[in-house]
Parts: C-alpha cells; sequence; structure tokens
C-alpha cells in the first residue's frame, strides 16, 4: 500500500516542512508525524531481512517509495577502536547483517541503485573502512543489483558539491556535500540505538553529522577553498565553530553565537535533516553500547537490547527509540540522556556535560513531532521493547 | 715473548669432548628443563616465592627419566637443564649426579643437553664438569666477564643469554623478550583509548629479526612468560618463528607440576605446543625466505642509540609496515636494491660514504628518512622538515634521536598506506611477518594474532598479481584460497585466526 509518504519527493518533502514550518510559526498546524515500527531481534544470527521487511509493511510498505528510483544509504560507522572481544558492528557502527538486509529488500522493492555512503577517516574508499570492521564487502555488494559505495568526506566521484539549502536554519543556512546526498531519489539513516558524549543520543538525527565532508568542514579544510586531503576531525568548524568552513562555503548566520558544542552540535544535525531530508529511518539496536558512542568514552560497554526500529520520519523514530532507551524525549537541555554526567576523556566528573534535545529542535522546525502520544507505533509497545540505557550503564540492571 | 692464558692451558688440557647427539646448534629446538633438588632449593629462596608443595615436588624430581617421554613425538631435541648456581656445593654435587644420569639417558634418545649456570662461580669449573658430565654445552644467564675468551677454547658451545645475543655463541640467544600479546590500555578494559587507536601490542618479532639480520646465526629468544594462558605459549613459539627465532620453551611452575602428575589439562597444553613445534619445523624452508617490504632500516647496534634504534625496529613492526633490517656494517648499495624507502636515523652522523648512497638513493626517487646529523641546519619549530631531492624525497628529524613513535607514524603516511605492499583489514591484533622467496613469485604473510580471543573475518590485501594462496596453520589442514583481484592487487578473506595463520601467495 503506497502512502502519502511514498509519494513524496526530496522537494515535495521540502516544501511540506517549509509549510509545517510556518504553519508551526503561526501557531497552526501540527508537526509531521509517521508510524515507527519496533520489533524484537535477539540477534545478528536472526532473519534480519523477515523482521526488516515485516517492520517496513507496518510503516507502508516500500515497494513504491523505492521502486525504480535511486537509494541512497548513510551509515554510522563511527571512529575505530573496539570493546574487547568484539566487532564494531556489535557496538557502535550499524551491523553489516542489518545493512545487507535492507539493501536486499530495497532491492526486492525495485529500487534501481542503491548507494551506501559514508566518510573514512583518512579517505581511503568506503569498502576499505568495511573491511576493517570485518565486513564480508562481496557479499553487502551482492545483496542486491545495483549496489554502490562511496566515501563522502571529500568530492569521491562527484565533480562539485552539492550546496544543500537549510528552510529555517540554526547554524548554517545551507551545506556544501558530496553529490551522492543530491543524486538520489530516497535517502536513508541508518543509524546505531546507543548516546552520545556530546549530544545525548545517537540516531538517525545524530548520524547526519557524518554527511559533511571534512573536505570542508574539516579541521585542516583550505582557507578558500576544500582539501581533497583531509585528514582530520570536525571539531574546529562544527563542534567547537572555532572556524567557518572555507570561503567557497557558506558561513554560519552567526559566527557570535554560543560556541558550546552541546548546543551546536544537535541544532547543526537538526539543520542537516532539514537539508537533506530523511526518508527511511533505521535503527539498529540488536547490540550496542551504553555510556557512550564508542569504545573511546571511558565506562561505556557493549549490551544486547535486541531491538530494530523503523521509520518513516526520522524524529518520530528517534523519539521512539530514545524511549526504547528509557529516556524522555522531550527532555529539555540538560536532562535526562541530554544531561551527561559520567566521566570522559574530555570532562571531569563533577562538570557534566549538558546538550539540546534534537528531537525538539527538529519539531520546532517542522521537520517531525517527538510527541509520543502522536506517534503510532506498531509492532512490539515502547513497554516491551524497553532497554534501560542508564541502569545497564551503571549496573542497576544486573 | 707472548705471554700464554693459564685459562686456554686449563681448556687445553679438556680431553675431545664426547660426540654430541642428535643436531648441530642450528637445528636444536630447545626447551628450559629446569628441575631437580638445586632448582628447588633456588625458587624456595626467592623472595616472590610462594611455598607450593606440589610445585616444589615436581621441580625436585624433573630428573626422573620418565619426563623425558613428555619429549617423545616434540620435535624438542635440546634440554636447557639447571647445572649451578653459585655457593651451594654440596646441593651442586647433587643435583649434577643426578643430571649427568639424565644426560645420558637423553642422549639415547638424540637429545642434547645444555647446562644453565649462573655468574659467581668459577667458567673453567663449570665447563670441565660439564664436560665431564657428558653435556653438550652451556647456557650462561648473566654476565660471566671470560665468557668470550672461553669460548674459543671450550669443548662444547658456550651459550651466552645476553642483550645481544652473546656474540661468540653459535646461537644468537637473549632474555629480553616479553610475554607476546595485547594489552588492554585502560583501567575498564576497553581495548583503545581513542576513536582511531589499536591496541598496544608486546612482540619480539622485531627482535628476532633484528638478531638474524646482524648475522645468519640461529636465534633463541629464552625469555620466560608472565602468567602465561595456553594461548600464550602457542603465541610465544609463533611470535619467534615469524622472523626465523625459536622461543625456548620455558614451562611455567604450574604447567611443571601438571606435566609431573600427568594431568589431562597439562598434557593437553603440551601437545598444542608440541604441533606448534612441528609446524614451524615442518616449514623451516620459510626461514631462507627474505624479508620483503618497501622500508629498508639502517641499524646500527653499536651506536650512540642502539637502545633507542631498536625501538624504531618495534614501532614500525606495529604500523604494519614490512621493512628489512640494515646492519650498518652492511649498508651499501646493494643492501638497498629493490626499497623505496630508508629510515637511517641510526646514522649518527652518516659516514661520507654512507650519505653518499642515501643522497643517489633519494635522487633516484627513494625516500630517505634521517636524523639533524643529516643537515649542517637541522630543523627548528617543526620536528621534522621534508625536502625534495632529486626525483625523491628526504625528511629530517629534529630530535637526537627523534621521538621515534612520531617516526614510525609518520613513514606509514610519507609511504602511504596503499604503497607498503600489505594491508590487513579487520585485524587490530594481528601483526605479519612478510618475506619472499623465488625471486618474489612467492610472497609468504605471516599472521599472528595477540589477542586473547580470535580474530576473525579478516582480509590480507597485498600488492602483486597472484594466482594461488594457500593457507597454512597449525592444528589445521592447508587450505587453499581464492584470491580476489583487484586493481593491481589481489585480497584474501580468512574466516579465523587463533593465534597463528600463514597466507602464501604464488604468481
Amino acid at each position: 500500500m503506497d502512502t502519502y509518504f511514498d509519494r513524496m519527493t526530496r522537494r515535495q518533502w521540502l516544501a511540506g516542512s517549509s509549510a509545517a514550518l510556518g504553519a508551526l510559526t503561526l501557531g497552526r498546524a501540527a508537526p509531521v508525524v509517521a508510524p515507527v515500527s519496533i520489533a524484537r531481534c535477539p540477534s545478528y544470527e536472526q532473519d534480519v531481512a523477515a523482521i526488516l521487511a515485516a517492520q517496513f509493511d507496518q510503516i507502508g510498505g516500500l515497494g513504491g517509495l523505492v521502486r525504480g528510483k535511486t537509494v541512497t544509504i548513510k551509515l554510522n560507522l563511527t571512529g575505530g577502536g573496539r570493546f574487547p572481544g568484539c566487532t564494531p558492528g556489535q557496538t557502535h557502527w550499524v551491523h553489516p547483517a542489518v545493512v545487507g538486509a535492507c539493501c536486499h529488500l530495497l532491492g526486492k522493492g525495485g529500487a534501481r541503485r542503491i548507494r551506501l555512503v559514508e566518510g573514512t577517516y583518512e579517505g581511503e574508499p568506503l569498502e576499505d573502512k568495511m573491511l576493517d570492521g570485518g565486513w564480508d564487502v562481496q557479499a553487502i555488494r551482492g545483496a542486491a543489483p545495483g549496489v554502490e559505495f562511496e566515501q563522502t568526506n571529500t568530492l569521491g566521484s562527484g565533480k562539485r558539491y552539492s550546496r544543500l539549502k537549510v528552510p529555517k536554519p540554526y547554524v548554517f543556512p545551507a551545506f556544501d556535500l558530496n553529490h551522492s546526498y543530491e543524486d538520489t531519489d530516497v535517502f536513508m539513516s541508518i543509524a546505531k540505538l546507543k548516546q552520545h558524549e556530546e549530544c545525548g543520543v545517537t540516531l538517525t538525527i545524530k548520524n547526519m553529522f557524518g554527511v559533511t565532508p571534512t573536505s570542508i568542514y574539516g579541521d585542516d579544510a583550505g582557507r578558500d577553498e576544500p582539501n581533497e586531503n583531509p585528514r582530520r576531525g570536525r571539531e574546529s568548524v562544527l563542534h567547537y565553530g572555532r572556524r567557518q568552513p572555507p570561503k567557497s562555503a557558506p558561513a554560519e548566520i552567526d559566527a557570535s553565537s554560543d560556541r558550546y558544542e552541546g548546543l551546536r552540535v544537535p541544532r547543526i544535525c537538526v539543520d542537516l535533516v532539514a537539508a537533506r531530508p530523511i526518508d527511511l529511518a533505521i535503527i539498529d539496536g540488536i547490540e550496542t553500547c551504553v555510556g557512550g558512542e564508542g569504545p573511546w568514552v571511558r565506562g561505556s560497554k557493549h549490551v544486547r537490547p535486541g531491538v530494530l526500529i523503523a521509520g518513516r520520519n526520522p524524529v518520530c523514530t528517534d523519539a521512539v527509540a530514545t524511549a526504547v532507551m528509557g529516556f524522555d524525549p522531550r527532555a529539555s537541555r540538560g536532562q535526562g540522556p541530554f544531561r551527561i554526567p559520567y566521566k570522559s576523556h574530555t570532562q571531569s566528573a563533577d562538570d557534566p556535560k549538558i546538550a539540546d534535545n534534537p528531537m525538539l529542535l527538529a519539531e520546532a522546525v517542522g521537520l517531525g513531532s517527538a510527541d509520543l502520544k502522536q506517534i503510532e507505533v506498531a509492532g512490539l509497545s515502547i513497554k516491551d521493547a524497553l532497554f534501560d540505557f542508564e541502569a545497564h550503564r551503571t549496573g542497576r540492571a544486573g | 715473548m707472548r705471554r700464554v692464558c693459564p685459562i686456554a692451558v686449563a681448556l687445553a688440557c679438556f680431553p675431545l669432548a664426547l660426540p654430541s647427539p642428535g643436531a648441530a646448534p642450528d637445528r636444536w629446538v630447545p626447551a628450559r628443563w629446569q628441575g631437580g633438588p638445586l632448582e628447588a632449593d633456588l625458587r624456595a629462596r626467592q623472595p616472590s616465592a610462594k611455598a607450593d608443595p606440589e610445585i616444589s615436588e615436581a621441580v625436585r624430581n624433573w630428573y626422573e627419566l620418565s619426563t623425558l617421554d613428555l619429549l617423545r613425538d616434540t620435535p624438542i631435541n635440546c634440554l636447557l637443564v639447571t647445572w649451578s648456581a653459585a655457593g651451594a656445593s654440596t646441593l651442586e654435587s647433587e643435583q649434577q649426579r643426578i643430571v649427568a644420569a639424565y644426560a645420558k639417558e637423553a642422549h639415547v634418545r638424540g637429545i642434547a643437553v645444555l647446562g644453565i649456570v649462573h655468574p659467581g662461580s668459577d667458567l673453567v669449573r663449570l665447563i670441565e664438569s660439564a664436560r665431564a658430565a657428558g653435556l653438550d654445552g652451556l647456557v650462561l644467564e648473566g654476565d660471566f666477564p671470560d665468557a668470550r675468551r672461553l669460548a674459543a677454547a671450550a669443548p662444547f658451545p658456550l651459550i651466552t643469554l645476553g642483550s645481544r645475543g652473546g656474540e661468540d655463541s653459535p646461537v644468537a640467544a637473549t632474555m629480553d623478550g616479553l610475554t607476546p600479546r595485547a594489552r588492554a590500555l585502560s583501567e575498564d578494559d576497553a581495548a583503545t583509548a581513542t576513536p582511531t587507536s589499536e591496541p598496544w601490542i608486546d612482540s619480539n618479532t622485531w627482535l628476532v629479526r633484528s638478531l638474524r639480520a646482524a648475522d645468519r646465526r640461529p636465534v633463541w629468544l629464552a625469555h620466560t612468560l608472565e602468567k602465561p594462558s595456553d594461548e600464550d605459549y602457542l603465541r610465544a613459539i609463533a611470535d619467534a618463528a615469524v622472523a626465523g627465532g625459536r622461543w625456548v620453551i620455558s614451562p611455567d611452575p604450574a604447567l611443571i607440576a601438571g606435566l609431573w602428575r600427568k594431568r589431562p589439562e597439562a598434557l593437553a597444553l603440551w601437545r598444542r605446543v608440541a604441533s606448534f613445534l612441528r609446524f614451524f619445523e615442518e616449514h623451516a624452508d620459510w626461514r631462507a625466505f627474505e624479508p620483503a617490504g618497501p622500508l629498508g632500516i639502517v641499524y646500527d647496534r653499536a651506536g650512540p642509540n642502539a637502545e633507542v634504534s631498536a625501538e624504531i625496529l618495534n614501532l614500525v613492526a606495529r604500523r604494519r609496515i614490512p621493512y628489512r633490517v640494515i646492519p650498518r656494517r652492511f649498508f651499501d648499495s646493494d643492501s638497498v636494491r629493490n626499497l623505496s624507502a630508508i629510515l637511517a636515523t641510526d646514522l649518527a652522523p652518516p659516514t661520507g660514504q654512507e650519505r653518499e648512497f642515501l643522497r643517489q638513493f633519494a635522487e633516484q626517487g627513494g625516500l630517505v628518512v634521517a636524523g639533524p646529523s643529516w643537515s649542517s641546519t637541522p630543523p627548528t619549530g617543526a620536528d621534522h622538515v621534508v625536502s625534495a631531492a632529486g626525483k625523491g624525497r628526504v625528511v629530517v628529524y629534529a630530535g637526537d634521536p627523534p621521538d621515534l613513535e612520531a617516526v614510525s607514524r609518520n613513514m606509514l603516511s610519507l609511504l602511504g598506506r596503499n604503497n607498503i605492499g600489505i594491508r590487513l583489514f579487520n585485524a587490530p591484533s594481528v601483526l605479519c611477518g612478510v618475506s619472499s622467496a623465488d625471486s618474489g613469485r612467492q610472497l609468504l604473510v605471516q599472521l599472528t594474532n595477540y589477542a586473547s580471543t580470535p580474530s576473525e573475518a579478516l582480509t590480507v590485501r597485498v600488492t602483486g598479481d597472484y594466482r594461488a594462496a594457500r593457507l597454512f596453520a597449525p592444528e589445521a589442514a592447508p587450505a587453499d584460497m581464492i584470491p580476489e583481484k583487484l586493481e593491481g592487487a589481489v585480497q584474501v578473506r580468512i574466516r579465523r585466526i587463533p593465534v597463528y595463520a600463514a597466507l602464501l601467495l604464488e604468481r
């Protein structure tokens, strides 16, 4: 069954978002709401494709959305390092079984091309990064016809950067991104169900942070032009705003605004979702880590929530996922997951970090609803799927 | 008139040594086999000794002839036994009487026996007593000032366990080894400290490589293991064998006790140890393969920074950059053939001839990495500077010695990750040894996993057009692999490496 979302293009989506935003500004219409599916999936040995297929049916089906289309999937393959005895896919990257299953289902749904995208630290091909995580790249490539890979920290196979505008910006009025984020009919964000040291939670909205090319938004970006051989992260330009991107790219709308990363990073992520709307949001919570976004966050550890979450709207999907993690998705700045008391390599125990809630920021600009009362949850209920991250982080969960 | 050395006179009086059993020193597969009353007494007197009656009993009675049965079906053919400890004469006589009988039976079984001695005793007397007892040599554990002079005249090998591998021994042996394993870096057992770091790996392969490069003597690593797991034993064997050396099998006290009492778990571990040893003896031809890789590291064991210089061999190996050690005395234009980079920070300063070799190498397109003495105006304000030299580059570091961690890290970016001939994927706990034979038609990639858990789903990518690949591992049958062809390279996916595997590729 095709739904309203099945038939939306990016342009329509943007128009819709803008309309919703306008309506919100005028105090008339409610933000966009879309159903979210939760499914039990105890391990990656399960038939992940069958479970996801059922979830896609619950949120309106894939066929109308992807048939004959180019689908781009932003993966969540963050930094390196490992928890002892675990692959990155078990803890802080999305797992190849989930990605392979998605590709298979998209192929089955008639997608013409499936492009997997993510940045890599040293500019190596994305396939190499996957190999480094133990992925069977051949198997992913063979999961559906037309599977491609693109490393998006640079121009990649594009000839120029695509400028995507932010309808109602918090920090940046537009972004210069790898062409893959524009040259697509359908855009998916597949994220891991996990916390984040600066952003509170890492879900499909936070996953968008990595779409920014480090050639432009990295610490070693050029002053005037992109640096096509970047080797650094996004601290100076994005996290702390100590400098602006190269002159070739749009600068911040207000370079004198608060530079605190707990406020900036969620806003930038929301700007990115507005610039590059997400048509399908999937969250891998089969296995993950609690206490931070990766093994470099002190005190973080491997856990097995055993859930998959999927939805058409990233704000609704992230809100449900946040609730599954045992947090209030409407918690405000410095509350719930957005007060980060755990000790990390960048903070002292007495100085908790605070972050803004990206779901509320997104809701305020009409990108979707973070109100659980408005969101239809299919499959497993939030209560039955609940996996209390804080209890597992502190050991109270036993 | 020339003075006659009294020690030489004493040694000249030794009758000819009895014919040694079994193999020559280069074929010895050694094991520490320390026991007897003297060893039990030595251990009891150690400040950290814990009284464990089971272990004491096993050590005291270790030279009952039945323990030789443990060597059946193993390649071990050389035992290092307790022979002397200074200042315990009555016990020492009893010990030597027991060992003599044990050695006699060992010889019948084709096993050589070397006596371990410690400083404090007269070495001439020890040599004489060992010869009389029919031992095949002595292992000098500690500093014996006379050893070098006595070695030439001794009736059997004197093997010195020193950091330089005892230059007059038939074997380059050293105690300078670590328990090879990956170490967690943080208190909460997280394996990494930053988003991009990898676990710290203690390995001795670089040490074997440096000793083997100095001359072609067999290399023994004679260190004991710290609280060893079963896999630690196997890894210690592999870690040394990758560079053509041998770890001297050293059962820890708990294993000694288990073997003595014939406990099934101890015997099972012993069978695995034997299986690993057998594997490397069956592939002894691999020791003749030449180290392959783009980088040559000039190593000056006699230089002012010898200890520091050795560390660069360790750090570069941890970056998985295959290299060839070039002892300074062998450094010439022939020694750098087929290399694309030379790390020459050990030439401090380079001689005129060395400087000329390096200059020519860079001008022909090579990369030279040198210390501050390379230039009359060493870099200031930066830890290194890169300058063009003909078709190549010269990198000069400011520090003397330079920051070795920075040198090894930068070496990877200077060479380029894709230009080092090999890349491992999904293998943070694996180090590799790369060597070749038959003019490069055969490439051997030896992979040692230093983690306590198996390395799984790793990929090995090598530059070149290899058509066939075969995977070898102890305790497993060889398996043919199908190399996946890439542009200018091939890659092979390996399902699982518990401790060690070797990939032999053929063009």
